[in-house]
Formats: structure tokens, C-alpha cells, sequence
């Protein structure tokens, strides 16, 4: 049935192909979340880039968080997926999956956010007040990682603060009403457990010394047969975000309606902290992270760092080399290709 | 019946022989709304508890205004469309493997013990393999929802099957029918009552494990808008998804229970559940 | 032909059953027809068990988890059989209170339980509160109604000629009004069983500290399905002893009955 489709796809095409020069538009399924690195993908939207690079969006799925959306990997659900380091690094160790691009910096939006009065107390000797007591996080998430590079920070071993599971949406609440002292988050939400629920924000990846990013991940046997449309799309990523990092104001604009969009409410405040509180990378910059001319690229040091977090919680059995999932290749086609390039640079 | 004109007896005092006094039970719910605005407004803060009219503005709100992709109604549809398929893929599978197994003792050996085990598995359980092998798709909330409907599916028809007459199958044995006639044409008509009463809880528990996959993996759907609502601390979008998906489960046991009726006038009351 | 004797029976079941587990593992071990990575290998499965039973996954042992969720569904079972089983006789027995409690309850009702998740976590937070909550509301609905409709269907010529044989209060109810109710008891008692596991593994599943739905809901979230079929396992073990405990005092209780 679908060589079927295929086929009449093929036909449509060559006939429109002969009636109008249009480049035929290859469909892509995306996963994503309703969080700041989704809106490149609305821009792109409003811009239509989409067609300018030869891609329509195929099933466009929404999760809640990360680790769901590895899960679903198993089923193929999804060619490439936008996602936080942690999951995608859960992706490579059980699915192989390969990290392309940095979609942001997430080191300052994710952080550990202590109840209101607990909060001196844990900062001035955050041992005696945490270790046996729990911490509610959404397991396997840049934010799990981000805590526990802080907990590293205060002295804490592995095992001494215990990670309560819960889904990002369902975190505010639960610190709210529950006794459990801390609770890791990336913004907007910890920024409503300061203003909705008392907290008091004690340190964020960057205070513990981790380097938080969210990447851009493709199923390894969708890159292997597909690179052009993954470079295509991931050059279409990369204007996007040029046009974040230059134009704030429309950036802001397409926020909201993409937020909108999905259900998630944020005031002119949170929208401006969660703007502001990531750091964007342009092409130049991307290719200088994944470079590996001088020994280890800059990805692979971050990576090597969040899969020893990894394997000290015994989420994956051995450290993986990076290599093997931090993958140059896509860039590497982007800069070869002239026409390409310049579509990524906003040219 | 004698008793009853007994000088002795007052009042009739049970209650299903009085009719049921109206007012009495409005009061009932004035006393439950009136219970709820007092807590919203005395002792709840907005965030925690939202007054009975915030949630019924923010319900006609929902109604007319999209909210995560789409309106309240669509959300619902969505909800029923997944549903459906679940529930019609139970009853397809369960009801022909119920009046199976009421029928051939050593079929019914052999199911059993896996039936017992599948059983008592919550269907919220299922979440997990659901995700795994479906993905956010179609098939993650069905299989869910499935194994909700599906056991009392079984049970229902296995139990009326096995309410068959004997002398009705020695009938269909001495002409001569054949395993395949004897189920379709003597046991399934026998079932029939306590199968359609079956297929109430299964819609029931069908409905009830939608809300709970829903809740965790879907992206879309009634019980979704309420995971948002709770992610944007709108306490008014949680309780009119609770309010939506009640509405929702009471019209479709209007509906069963309206089946069931018709059914039982039709073939008679000999239900097995 | 058609009858066969319980040993039969008995034997039939426990070839299909090894034959099943024999065909698990040709499908997983030896053909791969089935990719490790959706559903576990009876070693991987093993392996699962034995970290969970000796060592711990999400915080804590199996025997652990299990304590938490079984304590926490005996509770609000016990809990919701004790409120539901009293308010059930009293819209039973006055029309009063059926009148002014059966509407409410009907629009509560059709809200599933499940439904309730997000509200009770908000209220009551992560703990056991929540839960117990959560499984009270459950398996008092069920038993509520299950009760008033006993009640309600105990044959009134019995009822009268108890009465006038004097039957009043307490002893009206301990020998007249129970024992006529508790067929229809026993059954919503059994439906209030089920329905407390399947909500305490869904509220686990979107934030526990302890217990079953927490290890599946880890598993799920570290794509580990060897350790999610020991969740699965365990949460029908579960089910499937504690109603059987449930009979067993039925059968207790009918005979100390008569």
C-alpha cells in the first residue's frame, strides 16, 4: 500500500514536475516538544521554509518530555526528534539514535528549586539538610541532570538524594503540596515554583558546572538512507534559530502562537525568561562544537560528562564512546553544499 | 402480600417503592455546589480549588475557543474515536472467544489460565509496552483501552453461554448442527442479555482506562487538555476536563443501559450477570 | 465428550501454559522474531527480577515496592468497604437519604476515578494521602451502589414478617438486613478489589515515592522492558492474590454466617 502511494506520490509529481519546475517536497516526521527549541519549527512555519528546502512536516508529535519520546522510538514513530542531551543520550545507548545538532543551550533554564524556607538551610550545608530526603524531577531530562550536577557540587553522592518520577506537568503541584524539599525543573515551570508555589530557585546546570543541551536527533537507519532530507531540514533548524537569535521580538511573536498552539500559557515575563535564558548556536559555531580536528570536540567532552552521570545512576550500563552518536556528518554535507549553506546562514 | 394490609405495617419503608422525591435530590446538589463554593472561596486559594462558576464559564469557554489545537468538542471526539475502535476491537475478539470457550471444555482449559493471568493486569499497566511499541500512535490509548473492555467482554459471554438450555443443544445435536451453527445460532442467542449487560462495564472500564492513557501518553484527546491545564496551573481547565469526560461516561451508560433494555424486552431477562 | 474431569482440566492448563513460555522464548531467544529492545527475552526478564528482587531499581527492592502499594490498596479497600458498605444500607433503608444522596452520587459518579489523578495530587500531594484518596474514592462507588441495590432487593414479604416477629434495630439489621444484602455486597466488594489496583498503578504511574506503578513508570521511562514485564507481573500477582484472599473470606464469612 505504501509503494502504492508511493508510486502515485511519484506520478503526481512528475506531472506537476512537468507542468511547474517545483522541487518535490519530501514529508518528515518530527518529534517534539511544546518548549523553546519547537519554535524554530514554527517560524519555519510562518516563514514557509518548509517548501523553500523541499520538506512538508509529515506526523508532527508532540510529547511532554523526553524520555517518551526514545520510547517511541522502538516503533519508529519519528525520523528525527528534538529532544534534551539526557534523553538523546538514552536514544543513543538503546537505539543507537544520533545527536546532528545543538538546538540550545539549556545550562542556565534548568534548575533545582528548594521549598521557600528550606532554602537557606540547604544552601549553607546542603548535606545534612538533603541526603535521605527525595527530590521530584521527570526522570532521565536535562533537569535530572542539571540536579544532580549541582548535588555533585554540594558534596552529594549518587544515591543520597533520591529521584521521585514525575511528568513535568504534574511537578509544580506536587512540590507544592507534598513535603519533598526540592524540585528540578527547566523553565517556564521553575520560574512558577518561585512565584506560584514558594520555591526559591538554589541553582541552576550552569551553578553546577554541567553544560545542559537539547539536540537535534535522527534515527540512525533514517540517516543512513536520508541524509539530504535530515540536511535540509537541519539547515532549515539552523535559519530558524539564526532568526531567533537576531530577532527577539518576532521570536516572541511566533512563541506564543506556537505555545498557544499547544496548550502551554506563559505571561510576557516567562516568555521573556525563556527567551533569554538559552544560548543559540549559528552554523559556525555549531561545526566548532562537533569539530574533531584537535582531538575531542567540544559535544563529545559535554557528552563523555552526562553519560558518567548516566551510568553512576545505573540508567546505562557502560559509558558510550561519542563517536559513536555525536555525528558531524550532517554538517559536514551542509558546509560541502553551497546552496544549502547559504540557506542556513539566512542567506 | 398479606403482611402488607397488616394494621401494624406503616409507611411502605423501602426505598425502591417510593417514587424518588425530587426536590429532595436537588436539594442534595445545591448542598454539594453550595459545599464546593464555600471551599473554594473560604478556604482553597485560586490555584487549588476554582469557584462552581469559573468552571462552568471556563467550560463554555473551552466549548467555543481552542485550547492545545483544538476546541473542547473536538478533544472529545477525538477521545470517542480512540474509544470506539478499543471498544469494538474487545467486544470482536472477546465476545466470539466468551462463547468459544463456554462451548468446548477443552478450548476453554487451555484459554483460561492466560485469561486469569491477562486479567487481573490493570490496563494502566499496559502504559508502558504501549509507548514502546506504538509510539504516541493510534495504537498505544487502543491497546490500552482494549485491555480494559476486554475482559468483562469474555466474561459476559463465556457466563452466558454457558446459560444455553442443555435441551436446546441436544435439539441442535439431534439435527444434526455443527459446532460453528450450534455457537452462532442456539448459544449466542441465549447470550445475548448478559452479553449486552457486559458490554456496559466494558464501556465503563473502557472509558476509565482511556482517561488514565490519556493522561500519560497521549497528545491529544479530552484527558490531554486537562495535562495541560495542570502544566499551566489553571485549575479551571482540570475540573472541566473532569466535568467533560463525566458528561461523556454518563451519556454512553444512558445509552447501554437503553440497550439493555431494548435487549432484555426483546429476549427475554435471563441475564447471567 | 463434552465434560471434563478438574484433573483434566488442570493439565490442559498447564500445558498451554509451559507451551506459551516454551513459544516466548523460540520467539525471543532462539529466532528473534521479536526485537529485544519491545519486549524482553525470558534471560532479560530473569535478569530483571533478580536485580529488582536483590538489589533495587526505582529507589528501593521489589519487596519494598510491593509493601508500599499493597499496604496503601488494603487501606483504602478496607476503608472504602467499612463508609461505602454503611452509606449503602442508609440509602437503602430511608428514602430520605436515597433521595437526597442518589443524584449527587449519580453525577459524581461517571467521573472515573482516574480522572481524579491530577486533583488529588494537587491536594494531596505525592504521598499517601493521595492515594489513599484516590483508591477510597474508587472502591467506595461500587460498593455503595452494589449495597443500597441489595438492600433494596430483599424480598419485602420477608422484611414485613420480620417485623412483625419483632425484629427491631440492630438485631433487624444484623439478621435480616445484612444477610439478605450480602450476595450483592460480596460482588461490589470484588468489583472495589479490581478497580483499587488499576488506580493505584495509574496515580503511581504520574509520580510515587514507592510502589509498583513507580517501577513501571521508571521502566517506562528508561526504556527498559525487561523490568517492565517484572511491573506487569507483579501488579497481576497482585491482583490475583489478594482477590483470591478476598473469596477466601467470603467463604469464611458465609459460613460463620449461618
Amino acid at each position: 500500500m505504501k509503494a502504492g502511494s508511493f508510486a502515485i506520490a511519484a506520478f503526481l509529481a512528475g506531472v506537476l514536475g512537468a507542468a511547474a519546475p517545483v522541487a518535490a517536497q519530501t514529508p518528515i516526521n518530527v518529534s517534539y516538544q511544546v518548549t523553546i527549541h519547537g519554535i524554530p519549527l514554527q517560524i519555519a512555519d510562518d516563514k514557509n521554509w518548509w517548501t523553500e528546502i523541499g520538506l512538508k512536516p509529515g506526523d508532527m508529535t508532540s510529547f511532554a518530555a523526553g524520555a517518551q519520546q526514545i520510547a517511541a522510538v522502538a516503533s519508529k514513530s519519528w525520523d528525527v526528534g528534538l529532544m534534551g542531551g539526557p534523553p538523546a543520550l538514552l536514544g543513543a545507548s538503546r537505539f543507537n539514535v544520533q545527536t546532528v545538532l545543538i538546538l540550545v543551550d539549556d545550562s542556565r533554564a534548568n534548575g533545582v528549586v528548594a521549598k521557600g524556607d528550606q532554602a537557606a538551610a540547604i544552601v549553607a550545608n546542603p548535606v545534612a539538610a538533603l541526603k535521605g530526603r527525595e527530590y521530584l524531577v521527570p526522570a532521565n531530562s536535562t533537569a535530572d541532570y542539571a540536579a544532580q550536577s549541582c548535588f555533585r557540587k554540594w558534596g552529594l553522592q549518587p544515591g543520597d538524594v533520591k529521584a521521585v518520577n514525575i511528568a513535568p506537568g504534574a511537578l509544580v503541584d506536587a512540590f507544592k503540596s507534598s513535603n519533598v524539599p526540592i524540585g528540578a525543573i527547566w523553565a517556564p515551570h521553575f520560574l512558577r515554583m518561585e512565584t506560584q508555589a514558594g520555591g526559591k530557585l538554589v541553582c541552576t546546570g550552569q551553578d553546577g558546572g554541567a553544560t545542559v543541551t537539547a539536540n537535534l536527533v535522527v534515527r540512525d537507519d533514517y540517516l543512513k538512507s536520508n541524509m539530504d532530507t535530515v540536511a535540509r531540514f537541519t539547515a532549515m533548524y539552523l535559519r530558524a534559530l539564526d532568526f531567533m537569535k537576531k530577532n527577539k521580538a518576532e521570536t516572541l511573536v511566533a512563541m506564543k502562537r506556537f505555545y498557544d498552539k499547544g496548550g502551554v500559557v506563559l505571561s510576557p515575563s516567562e516568555m521573556d525568561a525563556e527567551y533569554a535564558t538559552r544560548d543559540y548556536f549559528d552554523l559556525a559555531q555549531q561545526v566548532a562544537l562537533f569539530d574533531r580536528s584537535k582531538g575531542p570536540s567540544k559535544l563529545d567532552d559535554i557528552h563523555n560528562r552526562l553519560a558518567e552521570f548516566f551510568k553512576a545512576a545505573g540508567t546505562i550500563p557502560a559509558v558510550l564512546d561519542p563517536k559513536t552518536y555525536v555525528n558531524p556528518d550532517v554538517l559536514a554535507y551542509i558546509e560541502k553544499d553551497a546552496k544549502l549553506k547559504a540557506f542556513a546562514e539566512g542567506k | 402480600m398479606a403482611a402488607l394490609n397488616h394494621p401494624r405495617v406503616r409507611k411502605p419503608w423501602r426505598a425502591s417503592e417510593a417514587r424518588p422525591r425530587r426536590w429532595i435530590g436537588a436539594l442534595g446538589i445545591l448542598v454539594l455546589v453550595l459545599v464546593w463554593q464555600g471551599t473554594a472561596v473560604l478556604v482553597a486559594d485560586a490555584s487549588t480549588l476554582a469557584p462552581p462558576m469559573d468552571v462552568i464559564r471556563r467550560f463554555f469557554e473551552m466549548l467555543v475557543h481552542p485550547f492545545a489545537g483544538s476546541t473542547l468538542g473536538w478533544h472529545v471526539i477525538v477521545s470517542l474515536g480512540r474509544f470506539a475502535s478499543g471498544f469494538s476491537l474487545a467486544v470482536v475478539v472477546g465476545v466470539p472467544l466468551g462463547l468459544t470457550m463456554s462451548w468446548f471444555p477443552r478450548f476453554e482449559a487451555v484459554i483460561t489460565p492466560f485469561f486469569n493471568f491477562f486479567r487481573f493486569i490493570a490496563p494502566i499497566a499496559w502504559v508502558p509496552f504501549a509507548i514502546l511499541w506504538f509510539g504516541t500512535g493510534f495504537g498505544g490509548p487502543v491497546l490500552i483501552i482494549f485491555s480494559g473492555a476486554f475482559a468483562p467482554c469474555v466474561i459476559g459471554s463465556y457466563g452466558g453461554g454457558k446459560l444455553t438450555e442443555v435441551r436446546l443443544l441436544e435439539a441442535a445435536r439431534t439435527v444434526g448442527a455443527g459446532n460453528f451453527k450450534i455457537i452462532t445460532d442456539v448459544i449466542l442467542p441465549s447470550a445475548i442479555p448478559s452479553i449486552v449487560a457486559a458490554l456496559r462495564i466494558a464501556a465503563g472500564n473502557a472509558w476509565q482506562s482511556l482517561v488514565g492513557a490519556e493522561l500519560i501518553v497521549a497528545s491529544s484527546g479530552v484527558a490531554y487538555t486537562m495535562v495541560r491545564g495542570q502544566m499551566n496551573r489553571t485549575i479551571t481547565v482540570v475540573m472541566v476536563g473532569m466535568i467533560a469526560i463525566g458528561i461523556v461516561g454518563l451519556i454512553m451508560e444512558w445509552l447501554f443501559r437503553r440497550l439493555e433494555v431494548a435487549v432484555y424486552r426483546r429476549f427475554g431477562s435471563y441475564a447471567a450477570l | 465428550m463434552r465434560g471434563l474431569s478438574a484433573i483434566q482440566t488442570r493439565l490442559l492448563g498447564a500445558c498451554s501454559l509451559a507451551a506459551a513460555l516454551l513459544g516466548w522464548w523460540i520467539a525471543t531467544s532462539v529466532f528473534h522474531w521479536i526485537d529485544i529492545v519491545r519486549f524482553p527475552d525470558p534471560a532479560t526478564f530473569l535478569q530483571s527480577l533478580h536485580q529488582i528482587v536483590f538489589a533495587q531499581y526505582a529507589g528501593a527492592n521489589l519487596a519494598e515496592h510491593v509493601a508500599s502499594s499493597l499496604g496503601l490498596v488494603l487501606k483504602g479497600f478496607l476503608l472504602a468497604s467499612v463508609t461505602g458498605c454503611t452509606l449503602g444500607l442508609i440509602m437503602g433503608l430511608s428514602p430520605f437519604w436515597r433521595d437526597f444522596l442518589s443524584p449527587t452520587f449519580n453525577l459524581l459518579r461517571p467521573i472515573p476515578p482516574l480522572a481524579w489523578i491530577p486533583l488529588s495530587l494537587l491536594w494531596f500531594g505525592l504521598g499517601d494521602a493521595s492515594k489513599l484518596f484516590l483508591i477510597t474514592y474508587a472502591a467506595f462507588i461500587p460498593v455503595v451502589i452494589n449495597t443500597s441495590a441489595g438492600v433494596a432487593q430483599i424480598d419485602r414479604v420477608l422484611l414485613e414478617a420480620a417485623r412483625v416477629h419483632g425484629a427491631r434495630g440492630w438485631a433487624w439489621l444484623r439478621h435480616v438486613i445484612i444477610p439478605g444484602a450480602v450476595p450483592h455486597i460480596l460482588i461490589g466488594l470484588r468489583l472495589a478489589m479490581q478497580t483499587c489496583w488499576t488506580v493505584i498503578v495509574a496515580a503511581e504511574l504520574l509520580g510515587a515515592i514507592y510502589g509498583i506503578g513507580k517501577v513501571l513508570n521508571s521502566a517506562k521511562d528508561d526504556v527498559y522492558p525487561g523490568m517492565i514485564l517484572v511491573g506487569m507481573t507483579t501488579v497481576a500477582v497482585l491482583g490475583i492474590s489478594t482477590t483470591y484472599l478476598l473469596e477466601l473470606a467470603e467463604r469464611r464469612f458465609v459460613t460463620w454466617r449461618r
